[in-house]
């Protein structure tokens, strides 16, 4: 019990919590985009799997930031048929989006399986090193816990803030909240549905792409098939979690990687407690949450519901 | 823009926008067969690629789903479970209501088959069987109460919170099959093995096409009764103007609770079924994935009586059509789960105009409570 | 208010469409099934093997070790043909795949995984010319083996104890992390192993342990390891599969030794990885081939025999008969440790000299 009551306990927790919400942020965004518009993307654990997969296809031999934005533009390509079949032809999003799901990790553990030996190299790549900031790494307590971070997890909190300003404050972002909720009304004045759903599912492809590919470079460095390990579907629950807000995402990502790093770190302070019962913290985490934010969180109006033209 | 047509027939939700229909049924008729055709061709060439024989493969696929007496038990007793699951999942879809925490609420059948059944394991089977099945049944209904609870009291979004109990599902299970559950040698989590007189017997021998199997039976018979009935024309009509079902006295709590209780109490079943009939033990994967292929089939099949049938039916041959592609033909599971999923992704377009309405009427359950709230 | 039914296509019109594809893919399936058999008569005298894997064949883990056995007897044996079946974990899909292979006529059909214990046993009597061989059936209690039924297991704490007594002279500190998947109970088993192990060379080393939960999420065993550093740990034991490529980056970027359970992760951590236990199944795969050929396949005396009875065939495998190997310790390994990497191999060296010698055995923890 005693290491509760060291600062570096908790410093170590929230740094972990940090680095287990990279990937998330990044997914969790891009999603939030397409979810205000109006597509329930089920595919998001696909788009993260294979985005992790190309991302290590494509850095073992180059570079690490080229890899990364294969990762996005493989997310992307899978997030292709979400716009075929469910915005172009009407297909139901939730049948898509769990198919999508299964294409993407059948897709890259096939690959895996056909590109490796048995016994020989798998491909690699070294993990990033901290980003190291001056002054701020070297207060004391902070410096460890919030500044002793990978370029992936700075990019993911930049690109917050660039995606809050996109969805608050520009043309697109109001055309994306209009279309999700009533596209028949944003129709009527002039707003281009299809253009605008398929922009914002490219975008959660891409961004969820890059949630793996930060996942793959950032902490993981070799793949095994499904190492996303439902990762897709915590970055739906922080989503909701969140209420579709950019910033609620991202602080959500956090929470839920803050309290899955205590789990971890609770299982040598509390010995007894079965480790699935400290696994369950994070998802107990999100449902108080969700509880408490019910009241005033509001569902994107037409999420999940396919817009057929009326011409 | 959601009419609702009163007199339309029962038996399918109708409030299509005038118009698009029409537009939409043309395209889908000419597309479906196309993308079907599509998505078996690109699965070829896929193989082709890999230096698979796609025909020899696409026939050991139909060969292991209806090629013998074996196979055929394969499909039924696969689509079984995908068909209750789904009727279930559709009286809460037909209701306004997306559950996806019928996988976890399998989980919770099968514990709570399992332990109702060593309670009564010196009963005679008349007494153990039915005990099992309601123990499954309340365990699943237990399993969605709170998400119930909180949707109807608290306005929380059922697609979370159910998917949330699925990981407390899941969580719990290894928990309890790593330790009270456990025979004490295993070193795995597993059960001890299910008790003999609470199984259920095999219709055909040499298959695994046992009684349980006939369940799904009755709960589409019950499903057809339930769409037909009263009361599920009033929760229908809540699920497509929940507005209007509530200016006619409709309960927008009962509605909410009854039909995701409802829907836990047949995932509840299915876990049963699994456990008593097809593996007669409980392993962590109980579940395999069939809360949320039931939750396909749902959709898929237009939440109709009919649909839900054939897609289940469709589902449990794909299942066993692609395991049987890996065994004899040796094509690695991943490239199988491709060429289920470019099936799946297939025949989604077939459906497309029926989801296209059903949603609308989830989707308008959920602008009320929006509307409600602010 | 709009005609409701414009352009609809009535309900029964709608299913019998679909009906129709149902009832086609039937009559495609009974087609396949009237002229795909061949009947298995290709008598060339070659022994037909399959292989069940839970996991893929390149996991650098349990169904590594599967796979490269096979590969490795087949290729010494000369007169086998086979066929690999991975990523069977589904308890669902174990059974009919087992029963294809038998109905296909294999002679040999190797379940390599305690996943494939209980369809073996509800089949082998179905299938008696068909040799079965299981994993991990003396846990399950009532398991039978027969004439054409066999048990093999590894030992869990030979995966381990090596480990510890590599871990306790090269930690340099008195702490150690070791990271698990889920907290199933041969994994709790093997960790026990690994303290007990550890404790016999240092009694004053601390233990500090972590879960990732899975087998699968790399990253949860990337931040566990992290976690355990932070908190002090000095040397790393990961105790198997794909997830300890996350315990070896992490300790890998912190300069910390790792060794590991089922699989070198060399590749993965040049630098800090010192060893690691692995099976090998080729001599019982040899083995298993030659008694399938001359009839001595099963129980002793042909009969079925339960766990627990006489006569129960049941194989063990551990470093006493080389089926678990201690894999040489990585001499291109930089890191620092409290002995040289030469002294390191001489104590795993005498550790598996004196089991062989059979004058010690790895106790089973607890």
């Amino acid at each position: 019990m005693s290491q509760l009551l060291e600062a570096t306990f908790w410093s170590a927790t929230v740094a972990g919590g940090l680095r287990l919400a990279t990937p998330l942020i990044y997914a969790s965004i891009g999603e939030t985009f397409a979810q205000r518009a109006g597509v329930l993307n089920l595919g998001l654990e696909g788009y993260m799997i294979i985005g992790a997969l190309t991302s290590l296809y494509v850095a073992d031999p180059t570079v690490a930031p080229l890899g990364f934005l294969a990762g996005g533009l493989a997310g992307m390509l899978l997030a292709a048929f979400m716009v075929l079949l469910s915005i172009r032809l009407y297909a139901n999003q939730v049948v898509v989006g769990f198919g999508l799901t299964i294409l993407g990790i059948g897709t890259t553990g096939y690959i895996f399986r056909v590109t490796t030996d048995v016994g020989g190299r798998d491909r690699q790549v070294s993990l990033p090193s901290e980003v190291d900031i001056p002054l701020l790494s070297d207060i004391p307590w902070l410096g460890d816990a919030l500044f002793g971070h990978s370029w992936y997890t700075w990019l993911a909190l930049g690109l917050v803030v660039v995606t809050g300003f996109i969805a608050s404050r520009t043309i697109f972002g109001l055309e994306v909240k209009a279309v999700g909720e009533d596209p028949d009304a944003a129709a009527a004045r002039g707003v281009d549905v299809v253009r605008v759903r398929t922009m914002a599912t490219l975008m959660s492809g891409f961004l969820g792409g890059l949630g793996g590919a930060a996942l793959m470079l950032g902490s993981v460095g070799r793949f095994q098939p499904w190492l996303t390990a439902n990762r897709g579907f915590i970055a739906l629950i922080v989503i909701i979690m969140a209420s579709w807000s950019i910033w609620g995402a991202a602080v959500g990502a956090f929470v839920f990687g803050f309290f899955e790093a205590l789990g971890f770190n609770l299982n040598n302070v509390f010995v007894d407690v079965p480790v699935e019962g400290l696994n369950a913290i994070p998802f107990f985490v999100a449902l108080l949450i969700l509880t408490a934010s019910a009241r005033w969180a509001r569902m994107p109006r037409g999420l999940g519901e396919n817009y057929v033209p009326t011409v | 823009m959601t009419d609702v047509v009163a007199g339309g027939e029962r038996g399918e939700i109708e409030h299509a926008p005038a118009g698009t229909e029409e537009r939409s049924l043309t395209t889908s008729l000419s597309t479906s067969s196309l993308a079907v055709l599509i998505a078996v061709v690109v699965g070829g060439l896929i193989m082709l690629f890999s230096g698979e024989n796609p025909l020899t493969a696409y026939g050991a696929m139909l060969d292991g789903a209806f090629g013998s007496r074996f196979a055929l038990g394969e499909t039924l007793s696969r689509a079984a479970p995908l068909a209750i699951v789904g009727y279930g999942t559709a009286v809460a879809l037909r209701a306004g209501l997306i559950t996806i925490g019928a996988q976890g609420q399998v989980v919770a059948g099968a514990i709570g088959a399992l332990l109702t059944a060593q309670f009564f394991e010196t009963a005679p089977s008349a007494v153990a069987i039915p005990a099992a099945a309601i123990g499954g049944a309340l365990f699943g209904m237990a399993w969605v109460l709170i998400p119930a609870m909180l949707r109807a009291y608290f306005s929380v979004n059922e697609i979370l919170s159910t998917l949330l109990f699925t990981e407390f599902a899941a969580l719990l299970i290894e928990y309890l099959l790593n330790n009270p559950l456990k025979p004490p040698t295993a070193i795995t989590p597993q059960s001890d093995p299910y008790p003999d007189n609470g199984i259920l017997g095999l219709v055909i021998d040499g298959t695994r096409f046992h009684t349980g199997v006939f369940a799904a039976v009755i709960i589409g018979l019950a499903f057809i009764w339930w769409v037909r009935s009263d009361r599920g024309f009033s929760y229908d009509l809540y699920g497509e103007n929940p507005n209007l079902a509530q200016s006619l006295g409709i309960s927008s709590n009962r509605v909410i609770i009854n039909s995701l209780l409802i829907s836990g109490a047949t995932a509840g079943l299915v876990g049963w079924i699994q456990a008593a009939g097809l593996l007669q033990r409980v392993y962590v994967g109980i579940a395999s994935d069939i809360g949320f292929f039931g939750l396909v089939v749902a959709f898929l099949g237009g939440a109709t009586a009919g649909g839900v049938l054939v897609a289940a039916l469709l589902f449990g041959a794909l299942q066993a059509g692609g395991l049987a592609m890996q065994s004899s033909e040796g094509i690695p599971a991943s490239l199988s789960d491709i060429i289920q999923a470019l099936l799946l992704l297939g025949f989604s377009i077939r459906y497309a105009p029926q989801i296209i309405r059903l949603t609308r009427g989830v989707m308008a359950n959920f602008t009320l409570v929006g509307r409600k709230r602010r | 208010m709009a005609a409701p039914y414009e352009g609809e296509v009535p309900v029964s019109r709608r299913s019998s469409f679909l009906f129709r594809i149902f009832a086609l893919l039937m009559v495609f399936g009974l087609v396949a099934a009237g002229c795909g058999n061949d009947d298995d008569s290709d008598d060339d005298g070659a022994l037909k093997v399959a292989l069940l894997l839970p996991g893929v064949r390149n996991d650098n883990s349990f169904s590594q070790a599967a796979y490269e056995g096979l590969r490795d007897a087949v290729a010494e044996d000369g007169n086998v043909e086979t066929e690999v079946l991975e990523e069977i974990i589904d308890p669902t899909d174990s059974l009919p795949a087992i029963r294809d292979f038998a109905s296909q006529g294999f002679d040999l059909i190797l379940g390599h995984g305690i996943e494939y214990v209980d369809p073996i046993q509800q089949l082998y009597a179905e299938f008696p010319d068909v040799s079965f061989s299981m994993t991990g059936g003396i846990l399950v209690p009532g398991s039978v083996t027969s004439d054409n039924v066999v048990d093999w297991l590894y030992n869990v704490q030979d995966m381990a104890y090596p480990n510890g007594i590599l871990a306790a002279k090269a930690v340099i500190g008195d702490t150690i992390g070791i990271v698990g998947g889920p907290e199933f109970d041969f994994v709790k088993t093997m960790h026990q192993s690994f303290r007990d192990a550890a404790l016999s060379v240092n009694p004053d080393i601390e233990f500090l342990e972590g879960f990732a939960g899975s087998f699968v999420d790399v990253q949860a065993a990337a931040e566990v390891t992290q976690q355990l550093i932070d908190q002090g740990a000095d040397f790393i034991y990961c105790s198997g599969d794909g997830i300890c490529i996350g315990a070896a980056q992490t300790a890998s970027a912190a300069g910390i030794p790792i060794s590991v359970g089922f699989g070198s992760q060399e590749q993965t951590a040049p630098d800090v990885y010192l060893a690691a236990t692995v099976i090998r199944m080729k001599d019982l795969y040899l083995d298993f081939f030659a008694q399938v050929r001359n009839g001595t396949f099963g129980t002793p005396d042909g009969e079925v025999h339960a766990v627990g009875e006489e006569g129960y065939a049941f194989y063990p495998g551990g470093i006493f008969n080389a089926q678990v190997e201690v894999l040489p310790v990585n001499t291109n390994a930089t890191v620092e440790t409290a002995v040289s990497l030469d002294e390191l191999q001489a104590a795993l060296d005498e550790l598996v000299a004196s089991i062989e010698a059979g004058e010690f055995s790895i106790p089973f923890p607890g």
